[in-house]
């Protein structure tokens, strides 16, 4: 009892000297960034059931045996925007592969508002509408853009939160092809 | 009215008033929990994935407001509490639950603040015991004579 | 020029507190008094370079001189004087300027009210542990947060300040409150340490830093109730206390130094707790650099951590340096600390502030391991965590509620000890108004399980305090008309009456968050023009939609009118504003403020060509009463620093005591 102050003082600040160890490890680790890894890769992609806007089934059947690079986005987007040259792009290129496939899932946004867009933009690849945001919840997106690539066992082999660029499609792609 | 009835019955008056209060308060409604409430408390639990610091219940960003139509539907479904936030966690991971579980490590935070709080009670009721205890001086012999001595003058 | 100028005046304070502390260390060492009294003198340097370097900088702002990054940064040609100004502190660099302005002024109040005790050692230490606080802030901007960079070549325009923060005028007030109080707690902080380096923990440097005290805690209280009033107001998702981290921070010091404004009686009335009451002093000063830390280095998520830089590592080693070296010399001083009083009674005032703060630093451990956490799982487990709202919730509203029972007792507790006659004849009519308020609240339909005991505790408390002043007017009365008696209380005893009127304000703020978080309804309605919504007895009508276009900003506004029954409330607009800088729209709600209840509205999407919009309606009971609890704290603190009307009798703390204290 008698040097209970000096016992509890250093013991309080042995504590104290954990935390700040603790709190030292942590400077310089931008939560967001790890915020924005996808827990989803490695793991069978989410069932999808959605419709084109042309009323033909997208489903994960039909997308098996293909890699996949699946693109949440929406037309008010100001990202979603500016990546678009990119999807183009990459849409230029693996148009004839049968191998490959681009899908464009829209993500909070009216079907009228996307069919003026995709209509202005002349976006040719599939684009499916998501009632109710099932599969951007299935998917677990944070926001838009954000864009997956799906091997041909519909596995989730990548991911990316935010636009991206050709070179990142290509290594999103890569990852689906087992490159 | 004797003195000692007019001290009793206020102290019992207010006894029986605070049995009634805790009674009726206590007293359940049979007003049922509906699934708009329960995907009301559930949303509370969940972090905004979108923004930050907010719950999914407050948000107002598109993925929040998905996510409470999506809480409602699968209530409606049938799917209890446990196993929604299970399959959140699984898809967005664990950061996404604002109540962290009990286990494991979230001992220590549900815990070590309760354990603190009893053994800081527990430690200031001892020393008020003990110390209430021994500042009782006990007269020894010496003082009794001292008294003695001071009366007899 | 400016920079020059700016860089000039900070390292005028530096070496001003650099030279003080040398001064004084050699007077110290050397007993000479001489160099106590020239060493004192460069507080007021430290003061002036200070107000020089934020003047420099409000110069820059206000004439919009953008070869400066920080000016270049937080500015651009079109903000408004008033956002200009408040530029000081909306980033970290220009903050940590006005923090020393503050802090310089708190010195330079300290140094001139002990301007008669110069060459004590006590005030000496003091002093130079001051100065050397101030060094810290000002190697800060001078090193990593230097807020006078210039630029290679001044841009046309600057990029304006953080969109959230040029939205509304409380931002000119909640970080200059904020910072107030976090400073103010450094002037005890200082004292405790000489104190204990010293060796003279008498009660003298105790009653020395009263006031002060006072001061930086109702700062800090203002501050904190803004911020909360900001988040409302601004934020628009509706709330006003998310436990955001940031928010958190800014609690922490407030709960510990609550704490040691109760505590600190028991050691002026009974020399008890002296350990205790430096270390939470300590534990204050430590918090409030804790969440300055925490604000500033970015490494929680918050939407409050507006800036992100280099000076994480810097806070956190000046943390750890105060810790460990207060630490170390209470626990080298500390059993010489050991008191000489002893409690008799658990019914006695000083054990119901023992129970008081017992309850404070479990909330302030709740509140400091909640943030943590997920620091710490993430550190030890490397698991991506949250802690949120309904950890918080839960295991504050317990602990709030047993101190709110406290707080209706404890100050009709007598000190040493109180016999069950007394506790009898001062708690049982309280106790009735309570009964008897609480059965009313169940027969107005009151079924909220917290909601019921808040109104009985709060009625309990308010009783007592209605049944202390009335006791003490009594008292003084034989001399004066009821009235004045009641006037003349807080003019001799003004911290006792002070503190009651305090309570008060912490009695409203309970109430109105209990019933604003029970009662509260919100729905979401798509309206087109023209079109109504109902919400429980009030009427929405969506009239339309603005759009006002200035260089800051574009502005949507939903025009939406609110009627309660037939009474027409009045037009109001909730909106978005996008602003160039931002890539993200900005909501700002429209408040219809009530003392019955809040009408909140945010416009949640703005119809595009004509069509729907979306409205967010929130009704949220007695918000109201937040700030005017708040207000209500602030007067009571004001009173309880009034200075005490001179007797040549001691004026007792306590009017019931003559009387009724017995012994044990």
């Amino acid at each position: 009892m008698k040097y209970s102050a000096r016992w509890i003082a250093l013991s309080v600040g042995a504590v104290v000297v954990g935390l700040g160890v603790v709190l030292a490890m942590q400077v310089g680790n931008d939560p967001r960034i790890d915020a924005t890894k996808s827990q989803l890769v490695g793991q069978p992609a989410p069932e999808l059931s959605l419709r084109a806007l042309d009323g033909t089934a997208v489903d994960t059947n039909t997308l098996l045996g293909k890699a996949v690079i699946v693109n949440f986005w929406n037309s008010w987007c100001i990202p979603c925007r500016n990546e678009l040259p990119a999807l183009k792009e990459f849409a230029n290129r693996y148009r004839d592969d049968p191998g490959v496939a681009l899908v464009g899932i829209v993500r909070d946004d009216s079907t009228r508002a996307i069919k003026a867009y995709v209509k202005a933009e002349g976006i040719d690849w599939v684009i499916v509408t998501d009632p109710d945001s099932r599969a951007a919840l299935d998917f677990a997106t944070r926001g838009q853009p954000e864009t997956f690539a799906l091997d041909a066992n519909g596995l989730i082999t990548g991911a990316q939160i935010g636009p991206t660029t050709l070179r990142d499609l290509e290594s999103l792609l890569g990852s689906a092809q087992g490159r | 009215m004797s003195l000692s009835a007019r001290r009793i019955i206020p102290g019992l008056g207010l006894f029986v008033l605070m049995t009634v209060v805790a009674v009726w308060a206590l007293w359940p409604t049979g007003g049922k929990v509906t699934i708009n409430d329960r995907a009301r408390d559930l949303a509370a639990e969940l972090r905004c994935p979108d923004c930050e610091g907010l719950n999914v219940a407050d948000s107002t960003t598109t993925s929040a407001r998905s996510i409470r139509k999506d809480l409602l539907r699968r209530l409606k479904a049938g799917e209890d509490e446990a196993e929604i936030k299970n399959s959140y966690a699984n898809r967005y991971g664990e950061s996404i639950l604002l109540n962290p579980d009990g286990g494991g490590l979230g001992i220590l935070v549900w815990g070590l603040p309760v354990l603190l709080l009893v053994l800081g009670g527990v430690g200031i009721t001892i020393a008020i015991m003990s110390r209430s205890r021994s500042t009782r001086l006990t007269p020894t012999e010496s003082d009794r004579e001292e008294v003695k001595k001071a009366r007899g003058k | 020029m400016k920079a020059e100028l700016g860089v000039l005046a900070l390292a005028l304070g530096a070496s001003s507190a650099a030279l003080g502390i040398v001064f004084l260390a050699r007077g110290l060492i050397q007993k000479n008094d001489s160099f106590l009294i020239i060493g004192r003198r460069f507080v007021f340097g430290v003061l002036i370079a200070a107000v020089l370097a934020a003047g420099v900088m409000e110069w820059a702002l206000v004439t919009h001189d953008f070869s400066l990054r920080y000016v270049a940064q937080n500015n651009a040609s079109g903000t408004p004087l008033l956002f200009s100004i408040t530029g000081l502190w909306a980033a970290l660099e220009g903050s940590i300027l006005l923090w020393l302005v503050v802090l310089g002024g708190y010195l330079a109040v300290t140094a001139w009210q002990f301007r008669h005790r110069t060459v004590d050692p006590l005030v000496a230490w003091a002093t130079l542990i001051g100065l050397v606080v101030a060094l810290f802030f000002f190697a800060l901007v001078l090193g990593p947060a230097n807020p006078f960079i210039k630029l290679a070549s001044a841009p046309l325009d600057g990029q304006g300040p953080n969109p959230l923060l040029q939205n509304h005028p409380l931002m000119a007030f909640h970080p200059p409150m904020l910072y107030l109080g976090y400073v103010g707690f450094t002037v005890p902080f200082m004292f405790a340490l000489a104190a204990l380096i010293t060796g003279r923990f008498g009660e003298g440097w105790l009653s020395d830093v009263r006031r002060t005290t006072i001061v930086a805690w109702t700062f800090l209280t203002i501050g904190v109730l803004l911020g909360a009033w900001w988040s409302y107001e601004v934020l628009g998702w509706g709330g006003y206390w998310a436990w955001d981290p940031v928010e958190n921070a800014s609690l922490l010091p407030w709960l510990t130094g609550t704490a040691f404004i109760h505590s600190v009686m028991v050691q002026e009335r009974r020399g008890m707790l002296r350990v205790w009451n430096i270390s939470l002093i300590v534990a204050t000063f430590c918090l409030t650099i804790l969440g300055t830390f925490l604000t500033r280095s970015g490494i929680i998520n918050s939407v409050h951590s507006f800036t992100e830089s280099g000076i994480g590592p810097w806070l956190l080693a000046f943390l750890a340096i105060t810790a460990v070296t207060s630490i170390g010399l209470i626990a080298w001083r500390g059993d010489k600390l050991r008191t000489p009083g002893s409690i008799d009674s658990p019914f006695s005032r000083e054990a119901a502030f023992l129970a008081n703060n017992l309850l404070f630093a479990a909330l302030a451990f709740v509140v400091l391991l909640g943030t943590v956490y997920p620091l710490l799982a993430e550190a030890l487990r490397g698991q991506q965590l949250s802690v949120g709202s309904p950890y918080f919730n839960r295991m504050t509203t317990p602990i709030g509620l047993a101190l709110l029972f406290l707080m209706a007792a404890a100050p009709a507790l007598p000190w040493r000890a109180a016999s069950s006659e007394v506790l009898r004849r001062r708690l049982l009519i309280p106790a009735w108004l309570a009964g008897l308020a609480m059965l009313g609240a169940l027969i107005l339909g009151v079924r909220d399980l917290t909601v019921l005991i808040v109104i009985g505790l709060g009625v309990f408390a308010l009783a007592g305090i209605v049944r202390q002043v009335v006791v003490g007017a009594r008292a003084e009365r034989s001399s004066k008309g009821s009235l004045r008696a009641a006037g003349s209380l807080f003019r001799t005893n003004p911290r006792f009456y002070g503190g009651l009127v305090v309570h008060t304000g912490v009695i409203i703020i309970a109430m109105a968050l209990a019933v604003s978080a029970a009662y509260s309804t919100k729905a979401e309605v798509r309206l087109s023009r023209g079109e109504s919504a109902v919400l429980n007895d009030y009427r929405f009508t969506y009239l339309g939609t603005r759009v006002d276009v200035s260089p800051q900003k574009r502005v949507v506004k939903a025009r939406v009118r609110i009627m309660r029954g037939d009474k027409d409330l009045g037009v109001y607009a909730p909106a978005v504003n996008i602003f160039p800088n931002a890539t993200s729209a900005i909501g700002t709600p429209s408040v219809r403020t009530g003392l019955r209840a809040d009408v909140y509205l945010t416009l949640i999407s703005s119809p595009a060509n004509g069509r729907k919009a979306t409205l967010g309606i929130a009704i949220k009971p007695m918000v109201l009463w937040l700030w005017i609890g708040g207000g209500v704290i602030a007067i009571g603190a004001t009173l309880a620093i009034l200075p005490k009307r001179r007797r040549s009798v001691i004026v007792d703390k306590d009017p019931d005591s003559k009387r009724e204290t017995i012994s044990a």
